[in-house]
């Protein structure tokens, strides 16, 4: 059991690359479309709300599989061919994007509606008044659902394996594919899964304690 | 999630005007799409199975590790920590693998495509009911606690007739919200052959090789799936509220 393990790391090592890459790669691309959406959503007009309000509320109703088949194998027919590596990577950021939206709108609106109202009154324009003002103060709120989503995104990444890309979990199907015994490498997946999203969420705990430590005093 | 509908007539005029669409292979007035049509529709009952029956094991395996996570005993609490963290750490695609290709292997116990899909995703899901009925019961004021004891309530049946009522009410929300998610990762139960929505469609793709306008109506399903269950959330939440009061919405941590 421990042999297979070790003749496994190895391949598990590169997967676990891939899974970091396609993870960060959503996370980050999330974080900017979410935030300047969530923004727009949060201020504002109505035409501009409502295809954002739309977009949200879809991505998030849709299973993230039927995402990842839909622009992997259905795009290509509107001419948009994209490897299997971007095409899952542009389906979880889609889909995460949805959640992030979600995020920073319950966040931004959580402020105190006077906050935004003296910020005018001291004479700051829109973008110093979201920077100095409205940001600052919303981070606390947005920061523990988001890391939530963050450890979402790890585990959502393992279904890039089902258009072909070698992440960990297509790792460790091919290695069990080599020496026939899923049990310690299935193991050591979820271990590794385990540890990733283990200290994910306790960053994610840490972080709201120090933060409700805050807001209190 | 009302407003999906107006993705979903986004979603079809897109459709409208993609000149290279071929709606033939799903279009209800001829022969082929009729029958393509209802192919994939087929796969609503099982996905709703699925779903319900997930649904109802995670909420039962939930409470039950909020209660343990609620006993004074510490062992007993940490065991619940360690369920929960343990299983929202892990991919329910993983796990899915796992009930169905590594079970028979460890355990010798050789599950149906169902019953592996109902187990994996249920224990996935308990993770999170067990959050959402921790944050129910710690949202009920302690108050009603202390009154309960002091009419002579033993801490069970303080929990049964006291706090569990009023938590329930109030996380309603959350319960909804998860079950629209359970419904969502039954589609994941695809992958080990069960014939739900998404197993449906596939098999439909590489025997017509329409993969953008069969997908197209795999999202307008799950879209009325999903709306349908948040409007039947809302109905419950209207029923079960105190008159006078609204349910307080409570998220899962």
């Amino acid at each position: 059991m421990i042999e297979a393990m070790i003749y496994a790391l190895p391949f598990l090592g590169q997967g676990f690359l891939v899974t970091l890459a396609v993870s960060g790669l959503v996370v980050a691309g999330s974080l900017v479309l979410g935030l300047v959406l969530g923004t727009a959503l949060a201020f504002g007009p109505v035409w501009l709300g409502l295809p954002i309000r739309a977009f949200a509320d879809t991505a998030r109703a849709i299973p993230l599989i039927v995402l990842i088949f839909t622009v992997y194998y259905g795009l290509p027919a509107l001419g948009v061919n994209l490897s299997p590596f971007w095409a899952a990577v542009a389906a979880l950021t889609l889909f995460k994007t949805g959640h992030v939206i979600e995020i920073v709108r319950g966040a931004i609106t959580s402020i105190a509606a006077g906050q935004m109202e003296a910020a005018k009154a001291i004479g700051l324009s829109f973008v110093d008044r979201l920077r100095y003002v409205i940001f600052p103060q919303a981070v606390r709120r947005f920061l523990p659902p988001w890391i939530n989503s963050v450890t979402d995104s790890v585990k959502g990444s393992a279904l890039v394996s089902l258009v072909g890309v070698v992440d960990l979990m297509m790792a460790i199907q091919q290695v069990i594919g080599r020496t026939y015994q899923p049990m310690p490498l299935y193991l050591l997946g979820a271990i590794i899964y385990i540890a990733v999203n283990a200290s994910l969420s306790v960053t994610s705990r840490r972080l709201e304690a120090r933060f409700a430590r805050v807001v209190a005093s | 999630m009302h407003r999906a509908g107006i993705a979903v007539a986004c979603l079809l005029l897109l459709g409208a005007c993609g000149s290279s669409f071929g709606w033939h292979v799903v279009d209800p007035r001829t022969p082929g799409g009729w029958s393509n049509l209802t192919f994939i529709l087929e796969g609503f009952s099982a996905t709703i199975q699925v779903a319900v029956a997930a649904m109802a094991l995670s909420m039962v395996l939930g409470l039950a590790v909020a209660l343990l996570g609620a006993a004074p005993l510490r062992p007993a609490r940490i065991a619940a920590r360690i369920w929960v963290e343990g299983f929202r750490a892990v991919p329910i695609l993983v796990m899915i693998l796992w009930a169905f290709y590594g079970l028979p292997i460890v355990t010798g116990i050789r599950l149906e495509v169902f019953a592996a899909a109902v187990l994996a995703i249920g224990l996935c899901d308990s993770a999170f009911e067990a959050e959402i009925f921790r944050a129910g019961i710690q949202s009920v004021e302690h108050g009603q606690r202390e009154a309960a004891s002091a009419l002579g309530l033993s801490r069970w049946q303080s929990m049964r007739f006291v706090i569990l009522p009023q938590a329930i009410r109030r996380i309603l929300p959350a319960l909804g919200n998860q079950f629209v998610y359970v419904v969502k990762m039954s589609s994941l139960a695809s992958v080990i052959g069960l014939p739900e929505l998404t197993r449906k469609a596939n098999e439909l793709v590489v025997t017509v090789f329409r993969p953008l306008e069969i997908y197209t109506v795999l999202i307008v399903c799950y879209l009325v799936l999903v709306i349908a269950i948040s409007a039947g959330v809302r109905w419950l939440e209207r029923r079960l509220a105190v008159s006078g009061r609204t349910p307080g919405r409570i998220e899962p941590a």
